[in-house]
């Protein structure tokens, strides 16, 4: 008794004690009817061939490989074209197939029955191999002539090594073309760049970061001279300074000698002012410097004329002295001419150098910001120069793929075994057909039996009836043999098992 | 040894001395007067025989002279009607019956348990062969009294289990065409009786549904230790059903293989309210019972008290 689709071990034990030979009819009835139709049917023969893909003869780490495509991918791909309706028509007309059919049935279900014929399956590589991918392919054509069967095997097994070369060379060439055109694009590119970054140096010449240190320098030398310059302008103010206060005294000296009078402390004074200026340039100089030396030239003149003519300490008349003006007031005014020069022309040099130290100042001040923007223009200098240069070695290597390719032509596939020529049928097989009878007899007996079994509501054991009616199994009688009594054969036993049956 | 020995032979000595006691004591009021005008006595106690040991109504009958007056015709078993046939070299079923005495004893133990109705589902379970092969394993225990009634008055048959007459039976008596005496007919050991179901009649159910047929049983069952109906099946007719009313216990059989288990939970349901007992499932493949562990089991190694029985 099934409940709830459940079905114990003991119903199946009972339904087998019962319907036994269910399962024995089925099976040899079906199995009968398919020993039957390997004898009916029509017989087709199977061609088989095996292609090898064999490795490249140079190694990738020398020549990387065009195609790194999945060989099942390329495998299918060659699959479609091969059995394209464009290539089969022509494997029909050559081998004239189904030529009694040719007028009734249309080309394109003729294509179909040879699609269907073909059969292409990959090789399973050998356990523990390292390479995944499959060692090769197989070619299968049935057909109901074992010759003809063979003769397509062979045209496909040709079509396909034709249709793999061609892929393979076609890609070749295509990677090559392609990589050359971007090579040309990626040299314009990097050409662009390297005018802009031309361009850019010479538009920011001197402020360029490599000439930050020059421009310090120079800076630094620049303050030097101002500083010497400096110094010349004020030691000129002060020979200036000095030589108009010796005008203004011998400019004294002389009027006093034209008016008669003598002022013989004069000569005296000067001598001593002169001398006094002397310690002091002394002080500051070195005996050989000009100035001291000049100094030094003033004063022994006019030691020397106060020696020369001690007794006419303003003994000089006035029309000596209206007559003739010393030379030495010429002189002072010359020499505070001088100084005026040599300082406006120091002064002017002063400005000059400050502004060349403002110029250099801002040089340095502007050089981050030039160096950014150089260092953006480098990079993408840089990523076009490595772009271009990946590009040259890519085509430089699908260069050589593709000669590789040429050189080699069909070396990548190779035909391991011939297309064989069946001698027994691949279909109807017996073995197949008779345990497919079998095993289809077993599968209906089964599911038979399941539906007796469900359809069965008797109870045959206490777990039936307490399942079924929930009450307790008081006693289980068994089925009584009516004649198992001693002299059961001398009764009329038929009598009595109708009668208790009836009870 | 010795004194273990003495100890279980006076223990069955003195067992013996009690059956004894209560067999020739055992009487009730079976008066001819009484049982033909359906009159119990208000004063009748609930175990009568108890009564009739201490003798206080003259007018109880002991068992015997109330088996006196019972017919005796001579009963032709049928060759293997019975599991415990003497002839028979299969006893599992013989076992199986005593397993369900067993069953029966135990559930008496805790309740009121003399009248039992034994019915089906449907026809040709098992009902008559089960209340027949019940009364004789029942009738091999020594002092136990079994009364058959066959109350499928549209089919009798149980007395065909017996080889005994089918006339006169329960519907005459029921009809008052006979008294208890003239119906009842006493087997060979004396204490297993039949009544069969008797002459064909138009309206059973109102002849087994009657107050004479209550108190017929009623009184039966204070006269013998068990009151066995076999019984129309309970989905056809509505007599089994009303037969569980006047019953204590309704055994319900099933056969193997064959009752629908919707028709035996439909018919069930009947009697879940009037004290069902359980199911006794019917000619059971010897596969799904354990009965093959009885394999080898013979009457020689039966009980001592079984022997010779039958």
């Amino acid at each position: 008794m099934v409940r709830n689709g459940e079905i114990s071990v003991a119903d199946v034990k009972r339904i087998l004690r019962r319907f036994w030979w269910i399962p024995l009819v089925s099976m040899l009835v079906l199995g009968s009817i398919g020993f039957g139709a390997t004898r009916v049917l029509t017989k087709k023969y199977t061609s088989t061939t095996s292609v090898l893909v064999e490795m490249p003869a140079v190694s990738a780490d020398y020549v990387p490989p065009v195609m790194n495509d999945d060989f099942n991918q390329r495998l299918a791909s060659m699959k479609s074209q091969v059995l394209s309706s464009s290539r089969l028509q022509p494997v029909i007309e050559k081998f004239n197939l189904f030529a009694d059919e040719r007028s009734t049935v249309s080309m394109e279900e003729l294509e179909g029955r040879l699609r269907k014929a073909v059969d292409v399956t990959l090789l399973t590589p050998m356990q523990g191999a390292s390479v995944r991918q499959p060692p090769g392919f197989q070619v299968a054509v049935t057909f109901e002539d074992p010759q003809i069967a063979q003769k397509i095997c062979a045209e496909m097994t040709s079509m396909f090594m034709k249709q793999n070369v061609e892929i393979k060379l076609g890609v070749a060439k295509d990677t090559t073309q392609f990589l050359g055109d971007q090579v040309d694009q990626a040299k314009a590119k990097l050409d662009e760049q390297d005018a802009k970054l031309a361009q850019f140096k010479q538009k920011n010449l001197g402020v360029l970061p490599e000439e930050v240190d020059r421009n310090l320098s120079m800076i630094a030398t620049l303050n030097t001279q101002l500083e010497t310059n400096n110094q010349a302008i004020a030691r000129a103010q002060q020979d200036k300074s000095i030589t108009e206060s010796l005008l203004a005294q011998a400019e004294q000296n002389w009027s006093l000698a034209q008016t008669g009078q003598v002022n013989p402390e004069t000569q005296e004074q000067q001598l001593a002012s002169l001398q006094e200026q002397y310690n002091a340039l002394l002080l500051r100089y070195t005996p050989e410097h000009p100035d001291v030396v000049k100094l030094r030239a003033q004063l022994e003149d006019l030691k020397r004329r106060i020696a020369e003519d001690p007794g006419t300490k303003g003994a000089m008349t006035p029309t000596q002295a209206k007559m003739h003006e010393p030379p030495q007031l010429l002189q002072y005014r010359n020499k505070i001419k001088q100084d005026d020069f040599s300082v406006a022309d120091l002064t002017k040099r002063q400005g000059q150098i400050q502004q060349q130290i403002g110029v250099l100042q801002s040089r340095v001040q502007m050089s981050p910001m030039i160096e950014e923007q150089l260092k953006e223009l480098m990079r993408s200098y840089q990523t076009a120069q490595e772009f271009y240069n990946d590009l040259l070695k890519k085509r430089a290597n699908s260069s050589m793929a593709t000669e590789l390719e040429t050189q080699q032509q069909s070396g990548n596939f190779r035909v391991l075994d011939p297309p064989s020529l069946p001698t027994e049928p691949s279909f109807p097989k017996l073995p197949i057909f008779l345990g497919g009878g079998v095993a289809a007899g077993l599968a209906l007996a089964l599911g038979l039996l399941y539906l007796l079994a469900a359809m069965d509501h008797a109870m045959y054991n206490e777990r039936d009836v307490e399942i079924a009616l929930k009450l307790p199994v008081l006693t289980m009688v068994p089925s009584l043999d009516p004649f198992g009594a001693k002299s059961a054969k001398n009764r009329n036993a038929g009598k009595f098992e109708s009668a208790v049956l009836k009870a | 040894m010795s004194r273990i020995h003495e100890a279980l032979k006076k223990a069955a000595q003195e067992r013996h001395a009690q059956m004894a006691e209560r067999s020739n004591g055992v009487a009730v009021d079976l008066t001819s007067e009484g049982l033909t005008h359906s009159v119990v006595p208000e004063s009748l106690p609930l175990d009568p025989r108890t009564d009739a040991v201490n003798g206080r109504d003259r007018t109880l009958l002991r068992f015997e002279e109330f088996l006196k007056k019972c017919q005796r015709p001579a009963w032709n078993l049928p060759p293997g009607a019975s599991v415990f046939a003497a002839d028979r070299t299969d006893h599992v079923g013989a076992e199986k019956f005593r397993t369900l005495r067993s069953r029966l004893y135990q559930i008496q133990a805790t309740r009121p348990l003399r009248k039992l109705l034994v019915t089906s589902s449907l026809p040709e379970e098992g009902k008559t062969f089960t209340v027949a092969n019940l009364a004789q394993s029942i009738v091999r225990q020594p002092e136990r009294r079994v009364l058959l009634i066959d109350a499928d008055l549209r089919s009798s048959r149980l007395h065909r289990m017996f080889g005994a007459p089918e006339k006169p039976g329960l519907s005459d008596y029921l009809r008052g065409d006979a008294d208890e005496f003239a119906v009842m007919q006493v087997g060979p050991q004396g204490n297993l009786c039949l009544i069969p179901g008797g002459d064909d009649v138009t309206n059973p159910s109102e002849l087994l549904h009657s107050e004479r047929m209550r108190q017929f049983l009623d009184k039966m069952a204070q006269v013998f230790d068990w009151v066995i109906l076999d019984s129309p099946p309970a989905l056809a007719v509505h007599d089994a059903s009303m037969l569980a009313d006047m019953c204590d216990g309704v055994m319900f059989v099933v056969r193997a293989g064959s009752t629908d288990f919707q028709l035996a939970e439909k018919a069930s349901l009947e009697f879940r309210e009037k004290n069902l007992l359980g199911v006794v499932l019917n000619r059971v493949d010897r596969h799904e019972s354990y009965g093959t562990y009885y394999y080898g089991y013979s009457p020689e190694k039966a009980a001592p008290g079984e022997k010779g029985a039958q």
